[in-house]
């Protein structure tokens, strides 16, 4: 049998959709699980039959407000979040415009072996220090450890980018008489806002979801949303739709900015991929 | 400017007003024993918990005393008691540990402060009035580190709407009728199976511990290890054959959540675990079957019955706190009688006997449930799971015989090459 174009056409545009389909039922399912758990209480959820048909509410939000006090971490990892990263940001930027123009790569390999060992390993030691620093207990050891964890995240992202941008417009800023420093900030920066914008969300979101350095630096007044998830599980019982609706309070914030900021995260995460 | 100056100074004068204010309250009430101090608590997440979290702000009214109480999961626990007790830290006072799991490692390290003089200054403590096994899972070398919180035993949870269809009017009192339980309730058809028990390797050992015993075995003795025994073979392949037979679909991956659920929801019509966990199962909100939940202890093996009753968690006092004193008074004031009996009736099981004999803190349990609980208290073995230092690992290693049974594999090699490895462990330790 044969087709004619037309027909061939209309088959292949229809094989793309069920294509896009399935998998965007894949990458959305868990999540449209998420939210229809959260409006479930445990009987429904744990109920197949009731998979898509029930009587939904909004308790579970309430209980992660009022029961489980979830306001609380929530403006901590936010704070925790942000001040590591402009702190990560402070440093990471000039190191590693430094390192791109400068070729030291050995820097950057160094820089590397941050993320390449594995993170319990700075703890027991960062405690003793924090500790005997009187420090426990306060945020600070909590900004320090997640800017640890960004600063070698921003720094590879930002270096390729850096490299990217061609010298010779460094080299007109040098000529019109604009000094190291001032064109790193005046040309450099604001031309790498895409990159500067995707690496400092990574950041950002790596500290979000960081668990092993806030549960063993945070306290209950410190303590961020990964820590707090585990007031859900008890140990005769979990709250399964509790623990959803905390999920869906942890996951919309940085789902919400990567929506708006996607336009730039693409040019970003793209950008150092070709190299001429 | 001049606005905002006269309106700043009114403040700080509001201010200081109010300093003042509440120094002068201060000065008329009587100084508590313990102001100002601080101490940090971690444990895990329940019904004690929550009761004893909710009376906090009596405690300090009482002593002065500010708890800061952290909930955490059992592993995150013991991680932040070791990162904790590894750097000397005096950052946490008091924490909630596992005795079968925890003790030997624990006393060890020496990160459990003895507390022998505590409690000998505290004779209203009663000490004794804990079980005994419950004392002496937190008792080492005659010197007790820690007092247990709470008791669990491993029961069988049935549906009684299920058992009423399938006809079964007397319970199983034997390991063959369970059994025989199990096949006439299966209807796979309808989605329900016979029995749900943890299947998931090592999970499963602390359920697996009362069959093992049941059939005349043991996991260790002597530092030995006997899992390959032919009474423990007995009780693999019974274990096994149950499951494969009359268990839910997954089986292999299901711990005590999952069939918990699976019970709640209608699709078992037996399940096997910790007496802990009645609350989830009769309650409307998380349970379909919440008015048709009935128990019976575990049924007898050719060996008799050998349920576990056991002190799941113990309150220990860090000895690297700097406010040791205190600490005791939070572990006197809250594993003390009256919050005890709080506790119970919130429907944490207690290990003090007084409570449960006090007929009020015990509303909260179901009266069947009571009657159980007193059954097996009486044959209970006081441990769940190996004794040794290690038991993590150890668990893992009869974890997969466990397994191989649910398979339907020959269990014999299984367990030969598993008990070669439990042995090397209980060696290490010499």
């Amino acid at each position: 049998m044969r087709f004619n174009g037309k027909t061939a056409e209309s088959i292949r545009s229809a094989a793309f959709y069920v294509v896009l389909i399935a998998i965007l039922f894949c990458a959305i399912f868990p999540f449209l699980w998420m939210i229809l758990a959260s409006l479930k209480n445990m009987v429904d959820l744990l109920n197949m039959d009731k998979l898509f048909r029930f009587k939904p509410n909004l308790g579970n939000y309430a209980d992660v407000f009022g029961k489980y006090q979830f306001l609380r971490p929530l403006l901590n990892s936010l704070l925790i979040g942000v001040v590591s990263t402009i702190l990560a940001m402070l440093f990471g930027l000039p190191a590693s415009y430094s390192i791109a123009r400068e070729k030291k790569t050995l820097y950057a390999s160094m820089i590397l072996i941050i993320r390449i060992i594995p993170a319990v390993s700075f703890l027991v030691p960062w405690y003793i220090m924090f500790t005997k620093l009187n420090l426990a207990g306060t945020y600070t050891p909590l900004f320090l450890s997640h800017w640890l964890i960004a600063l070698p995240l921003i720094i590879w992202i930002m270096i390729p980018y850096f490299e990217s941008i061609p010298r010779e417009l460094e080299q007109a800023a040098w000529v019109d008489g604009c000094s190291r420093f001032g064109t790193f900030m005046k040309i450099i920066l604001p031309i790498s806002s895409p990159g500067i914008l995707t690496a400092g969300l990574l950041a950002f979101i790596f500290s979000w979801n960081n668990f092993i350095f806030a549960l063993v630096l945070c306290t209950d007044k410190t303590k961020t949303l990964p820590t707090a998830i585990f007031n859900f599980i008890s140990y005769t019982e979990i709250n399964w739709s509790g623990l959803m609706a905390a999920a869906v309070i942890i996951t919309a914030p940085i789902l919400l900015i990567s929506i708006c900021l996607q336009k730039y995260i693409i040019t970003g995460l793209t950008a150092g991929a070709v190299k001429g | 400017m001049r606005k905002a100056r006269v309106s700043l100074s009114g403040f700080l004068v509001v201010l200081l007003l109010a300093g003042f204010s509440s120094a002068l309250a201060a000065q008329g009430k009587t100084k508590l024993p313990y102001e100002g101090v601080t101490i940090n608590y971690i444990g895990y997440g329940g019904l004690w918990t929550k009761t004893v979290i909710d009376s906090l702000a009596e405690f300090k009214a009482k002593t002065g005393i500010e708890v800061k109480a952290q909930q955490l999961g059992n592993d995150q626990i013991s991680q932040k008691i070791a990162i904790s007790s590894t750097a000397h830290s005096g950052d946490l006072d008091v924490f909630a540990f596992r005795p079968l799991q925890e003790t030997l490692l624990f006393v060890k390290n020496g990160w459990l402060e003895p507390l022998d003089g505590y409690i000998a200054k505290s004779p209203e403590f009663d000490y004794n009035d804990f079980m005994k096994s419950a004392r002496d899972g937190s008792t080492n070398g005659g010197k007790i580190f820690g007092i247990p919180m709470m008791t669990e035993r491993e029961v069988v949870f049935y549906n009684k709407e299920l058992f009423a269809k399938a006809g079964i009017k007397t319970m199983p009192k034997t390991m063959d009728e369970l059994m025989a339980a199990a096949e006439k309730l299966n209807d796979p058809k309808k989605g329900i199976c016979g029995i749900a028990i943890r299947g998931k390797g090592s999970d499963a050992v602390t359920m697996f511990s009362g069959f093992l015993r049941g059939f005349g075995g043991e996991f260790n003795a002597n530092g030995k290890a006997l899992i390959n025994t032919p009474q423990a073979i007995a009780a693999f392949k019974y274990y096994g054959d149950l499951l494969r037979l009359y268990g839910p679909p997954g089986v292999l991956n299901m711990g005590w959540a999952e069939t918990q659920a699976l019970f709640a929801q209608g699709r078992a019509a037996m399940r096997i675990d910790a007496d802990s966990q009645f609350g989830f199962s009769i309650d409307p909100k998380s349970s379909l079957v919440y008015d048709k939940v009935g128990y019976f202890s575990l049924p007898a093996g050719p060996a008799g019955q050998a349920p576990f009753n056991v002190a799941a968690w113990s309150l220990g006092v860090s000895p690297y706190s700097q406010n040791k004193e205190a600490a005791w008074e939070f572990v006197r004031w809250c594993m003390g009688k009256e919050m005890d009996a709080r506790t119970q009736a919130s429907g944490n099981p207690s290990t003090r006997s007084s409570t449960w004999k006090n007929l009020e803190a015990s509303k909260g349990f179901p009266s069947e449930l009571i009657s159980v609980i007193n059954e097996t208290s009486a044959v209970g073995r006081a441990t769940d799971r190996p004794s040794l230092i290690n038991v993590g690992e150890s668990r893992t290693v009869i974890g997969d015989v466990i397994v191989a049974g649910i398979l339907g594999r020959d269990v014999k090699p299984v367990a030969d090459k598993a008990n070669a490895a439990f042995q090397t462990l209980l060696d290490k330790e010499k």
